[in-house]
């Protein structure tokens, strides 16, 4: 396996393993009902997070997750670097930055989770979560859409890019989803089946590239 | 700057800053005294991370911070990989396992901090871990950063490192050494009192965070991945077109 192939895979189950273990956890201690939450919307990732002990693994995993995750980002660039005859555009040479910024926002968001509900800032922790979300949808869109461009100019750019495009519509369809129910001020439990997909679509975005990443090495050492 | 810098000067920036602005909250919100703690002693590094808000700067920071050590410790490999004998060393990529389960213990270590482990005397359990791992992550950390400084020494020439900066290591790393040993004793024979404690914590986190950036200057030309040596390899032949 190869140093990106690790990278990919890591950025998925360091994340996702964190978000199940602590679900897991909370249905094991009783502060989670024991449900699928991606169907009943029973809890949201966030409220997996917030009870001790989960919270500890819960930082820890999704803390160290957000590093990796900027890391995948240089992988994707310099992988794109490799493999287009042509110097890609703006966007997609500052996706590594986008990418740094859409983590951050990650673990600004995850490092204000505090047991005590009520004195842990909502606003500061929405905002992040949201912005996270919003920015990693928007570069995942931006590079596919790259993707597509040089396989019309018959490069070889792995086997992920119909996932890939499954995945960024299935987001785009999930956050159009949020916004009308966020405007019809629906349930929580519809909120909280959404934002269980679209943090597994984000996942499963960067899990996508470890096929196209087989003859990829990173460093000369790999 | 090439990314193995940027790395080197990420991994003492950011503890820095976090464990500075951390300290500054605790201060303000009276939690710690305003002192000059690497030579009073008023605090405790996990102390200045234990209170709202400063914990939330305090485990964002350290814990990316881990990560990132995870990917100096990397870099080391490739370095002291990247030229050499032909045959591979096994024992660097121990000595670099051994450093990233320290890295991984500094995570769990961080993970459990916050206002709840207030009062200690109810969460006895949680500070005995938090320390255990503490003290895990530093002793670890500082045998890996001797083990490396013995091998750039057998690798100075092959790798064209300057003696003053293996000596800065070597100094950084004895100086780690002769402080666990101290806070060994200091423990041992009931010295911990006066801040003693207090004060050695704060000197290993510094000398470790320090030797981080040492390998600053070393990897100057030292490219980590393959697209970086292309760019490198493109700017030069601009370079030599132009001249």
């Amino acid at each position: 396996m190869t140093l990106p192939q690790r990278i990919a895979r890591t950025s998925f189950w360091l994340s996702h393993g964190t978000f199940w273990l602590t679900l897991l956890l909370g249905m094991y201690l009783g502060t989670t009902d024991i449900c699928v939450p991606y169907l009943t919307g029973c809890t949201s990732i966030t409220a997996t997070g917030i009870p001790d002990p989960q919270a500890y693994i819960f930082r820890g995993g999704l803390i160290s997750a957000c590093v990796l995750f900027a890391v995948w980002w240089y992988c994707m660039q310099a992988w794109l670097f490799e493999i287009a005859p042509q110097r890609p555009i703006w966007t997609v040479r500052y996706m590594v930055s986008a990418g740094i910024i859409s983590s951050v926002c990650l673990i600004i968001a995850t490092a204000v989770l505090r047991p005590d509900k009520d004195a842990l800032p909502w606003t500061v922790h929405t905002v992040f979560a949201a912005l996270f979300f919003l920015i990693s949808l928007a570069v995942q869109t931006r590079v596919t859409y790259w993707l597509k461009y040089l396989q019309k100019r018959g490069v070889d750019i792995g086997s992920s890019l119909r996932q890939k495009f499954i995945l960024v519509y299935a987001q785009w369809f999930f956050l159009l989803v949020m916004v009308v129910l966020q405007l019809t001020d629906a349930g929580d439990a519809w909120k909280n089946i959404v934002e269980w997909w679209m943090a597994l679509l984000i996942g499963l975005y960067y899990l996508s590239s470890a096929q196209d990443w087989r003859y990829f090495r990173l460093t000369e050492t790999d | 700057m090439t990314m193995p810098q940027r790395i080197a000067l990420l991994a003492v920036a950011l503890p820095f800053l976090s464990i500075g602005i951390s300290y500054g909250l605790s201060v303000a919100g009276g939690h710690v005294p305003l002192c000059i703690p690497w030579f009073e002693g008023c605090s405790t590094i996990t102390a200045t991370g234990v209170y709202y808000p400063a914990a939330y700067v305090f485990r964002a920071g350290l814990i990316s911070t881990a990560v990132i050590a995870i990917i100096w410790w990397y870099c080391v490999r490739a370095w002291l990989e990247s030229v050499g004998e032909p045959h591979p060393h096994p024992w660097i990529h121990r000595l670099v396992a051994f450093a990233i389960a320290a890295s991984i213990l500094l995570v769990a270590s961080i993970s459990v901090l916050g206002e709840h482990m207030v009062p200690s005397s109810e969460h006895r359990w949680l500070w005995r871990f938090h320390t255990i791992t503490a003290v895990l992550f530093f002793l670890t950390t500082a045998v890996c950063q001797i083990l490396m400084t013995v091998r750039m020494r057998q690798l100075q020439q092959t790798l064209n490192i300057r003696f003053r900066r293996i000596t800065s290591k070597q100094i950084l790393a004895a100086l780690q050494l002769l402080l666990i040993l101290a806070l060994v004793v200091a423990v041992s024979f009931g010295l911990d009192k006066d801040g003693v404690i207090e004060v050695i914590e704060w000197w290993l986190a510094t000398l470790s965070s320090l030797y981080f950036a040492t390998t600053y200057y070393d990897w100057q030309d030292f490219r980590l991945t393959r697209h970086e040596q292309r760019l490198a390899q493109n700017v030069s032949a601009h370079g030599e077109a132009n001249v």
